[in-house]
């Protein structure tokens, strides 16, 4: 099979407490709704949710939502380490693929969803972040920011794309289940017409904007 | 029902099975090959196509709702979910075919794939041929085209790139036939790029308002020689999709771009073609970037394949099809036991049937063209 590995990374810590967090646990299981049963992701995509604040816990580890009953609650509570985050993910990523693999599966570079609404609290988040995307099967990842995220950060972590929330009647998962569809769907039919000796990129035709959100240039792509 | 016998099996019958192709060519190489015999009579309806693995993709098996012509898009509204095509030459068979993707079914978008199956060169029919006429010029040209997913008129660049691709192909046929005679790869190979370049070029004075990316395309095709004693085939290609040649000891991938260079696909969980190997940090990972025409490609990948032997396969495919079969073993095995070496040449609908075997996951617009070459006579 051809697998799409997909990461949601949350952020857990205490300010994400109350309104936040209760937000994306609400809609966890619109996402899983569907994820595993539109048949343009579903049969494609293998999903996992880390959450992090002292530190990250893999919640869910990479599954075919279609065989899940349901997916873990977040918990808020600690501070925002971002490096824990990013070293989390490299590892999960490396396992998962490494595994898919033996089992006989191609696999399409992972993506991963990071939200947070915060700033980092530890220190050398940036070495983890450039361990992570240099990485052999590096991920692209789609940065939104929640609340008082600060925008330089979202777009620093973001090697594809960064949204901030601009209308916080609009619950970031909700958010993310719309844009979700329209990534998967969109690696469906990614070919690129760039020579095949040419450049690095990896060509996705997604939205340019998530309802509620204001998409961040990134200046360094 | 009954299949009357002559077509059950066509070495067997009465007369000339070639359509006179044969009757001039010296008596030694008249009764060595012969048409691959044709299928037998049904034993069962075919219903839903086979798949492989545990379970079926979560897509219906069938074709869902066509593009609306109120997109705008009147073109893509009228191309078929499917296509299907054949033929037979001498001792040569044909049967190609053209499947919209489940994707594309979802969302209700039109196949971006595109196929040709397209005589061209000067015709020689019983009819016309002297007595002092005997070397066959025509060629078939059999090509399949995979319209870029990313481009949104991409269904408009891959149909029109098979047909100016064989309008200019046909102006150089003698010459194309006379270079596979020679066994030329030079020539081959110049007369080949010039005609894809211009090509290319004709399709973007079609299209003059707009950008080339909007309707880029891959092609892959071959050049068939008629003439039954040359048994070389030219191949090219601009971007991914595959080339096999099926025998009995299975799938040889052929990679082209030089002398026949094929490797046999035996390993479960070998190497993927279309894995990325440009840079360090995507080795393994599925890389859908390809070049593409009419502009976004260095060269035209050509090559002289080695002379077919009797009962050999000749599979062209876009990567709707490569992926799967280079990427699962089972599915490789499936469809060798369809179209190998022992399988007689399958009816056009059972052909459809086969091509379309699913595997959970492959979901992209299908297009497969067999070429069974001649089998020796008994």
């Amino acid at each position: 099979m051809q697998i799409l590995p997909f990461y949601m990374v949350c952020d857990e810590s205490g300010s994400m407490g109350g309104p936040p967090i209760d937000a994306i646990n609400s809609a966890l299981p619109e996402l899983h709704q569907e994820i595993s049963t539109n048949p343009t992701v579903a049969d494609k995509t293998r999903f996992a949710l880390i959450g992090f604040s002292d530190d990250a816990t893999v919640l869910q580890p990479l599954v075919d939502l279609s065989e899940l009953e349901e997916l873990p609650a977040l918990t808020a509570g600690g501070i925002t380490s971002y490096g824990s985050a990013f070293h989390t993910l490299q590892q999960s990523i490396e396992a998962d693929v490494a595994a898919l693999k033996s089992e006989g599966h191609e696999v399409y570079r992972p993506v991963a969803f990071f939200l947070s609404d915060g700033v980092p609290t530890d220190s050398g988040w940036e070495q983890a972040l450039k361990q992570l995307t240099s990485s052999r099967y590096g991920p692209k990842i789609i940065a939104f920011g929640i609340g008082e995220a600060d925008t330089s950060t979202i777009s620093q972590v973001a090697n594809f794309r960064a949204f901030m929330q601009q209308d916080s009647s609009v619950s970031p998962a909700a958010a993310l289940r719309e844009f979700a569809a329209s990534l998967t769907r969109s690696i469906v039919r990614s070919a690129g017409s760039i020579p095949a000796d040419g450049g690095s990129g990896f060509t996705l035709a997604v939205d340019d904007t998530v309802p509620g959100f204001s998409t961040v240039s990134l200046d360094k792509l | 029902m009954h299949q009357d016998s002559q077509y059950g099996d066509r070495h067997q019958a009465g007369g000339d099975p070639s359509d006179g192709l044969l009757e001039d060519l010296p008596p030694n190489l008249r009764e060595s090959l012969r048409p691959r015999r044709a299928a037998p009579e049904p034993t069962e309806p075919r219903g839903v196509p086979q798949h492989i693995g545990a379970r079926p993709p979560s897509y219906p098996p069938a074709p869902s709702g066509a593009p609306s012509v109120n997109g705008g898009d009147w073109y893509g509204a009228t191309l078929p979910d499917i296509e299907l095509d054949g033929g037979s030459y001498g001792p040569l068979t044909v049967r190609g075919a053209s499947v919209r993707g489940d994707a594309h079914r979802h969302l209700h978008e039109c196949r971006q794939d595109a196929l040709g199956v397209i005589r061209i060169g000067p015709t020689s029919s019983p009819a016309t041929a002297t007595a002092t006429d005997t070397t066959e010029d025509g060629l078939l040209l059999l090509a399949v085209a995979d319209g870029v997913g990313s481009a949104p008129l991409s269904h408009r660049g891959s149909h029109g790139m098979v047909a100016m691709a064989a309008q200019c192909l046909d102006r150089v046929a003698g010459q194309l036939a006379a270079a596979l005679r020679a066994e030329d790869a030079g020539a081959l190979r110049t007369l080949v790029e010039d005609a894809v370049d211009l090509a290319a070029a004709r399709l973007r004075r079609t299209r003059p308002s707009e950008r080339p990316e909007q309707y880029a395309t891959t092609l892959r095709a071959l050049l068939v020689p008629l003439d039954p004693e040359v048994r070389v085939r030219g191949f090219f290609a601009v971007g991914d999709g595959g080339l096999f040649r099926l025998r009995p000891d299975g799938w040889h991938s052929i990679r082209g771009g030089g002398p026949e260079d094929s490797h046999a696909l035996h390993s479960a969980h070998g190497p993927h073609p279309s894995y990325d190997r440009s840079t360090p940090h995507s080795q393994d990972i599925i890389d859908t970037r390809t070049a593409a025409l009419p502009a976004a490609y260095d060269r035209v990948t050509t090559s002289l394949l080695a002379p077919s032997e009797p009962g050999d396969v000749l599979v062209l495919c876009t990567d709707g099809l490569e992926g799967p079969l280079t990427g699962n073993p089972e599915l490789r095995r499936l469809l060798a036991a369809h179209w190998g070496s022992g399988a007689a040449v399958p009816q056009p609908a059972d052909f459809l049937w086969q091509a379309q075997t699913r595997v959970k996951s492959y979901d992209d617009d299908r297009t497969v063209i067999c070429l069974w070459e001649g089998v020796a006579a008994p």
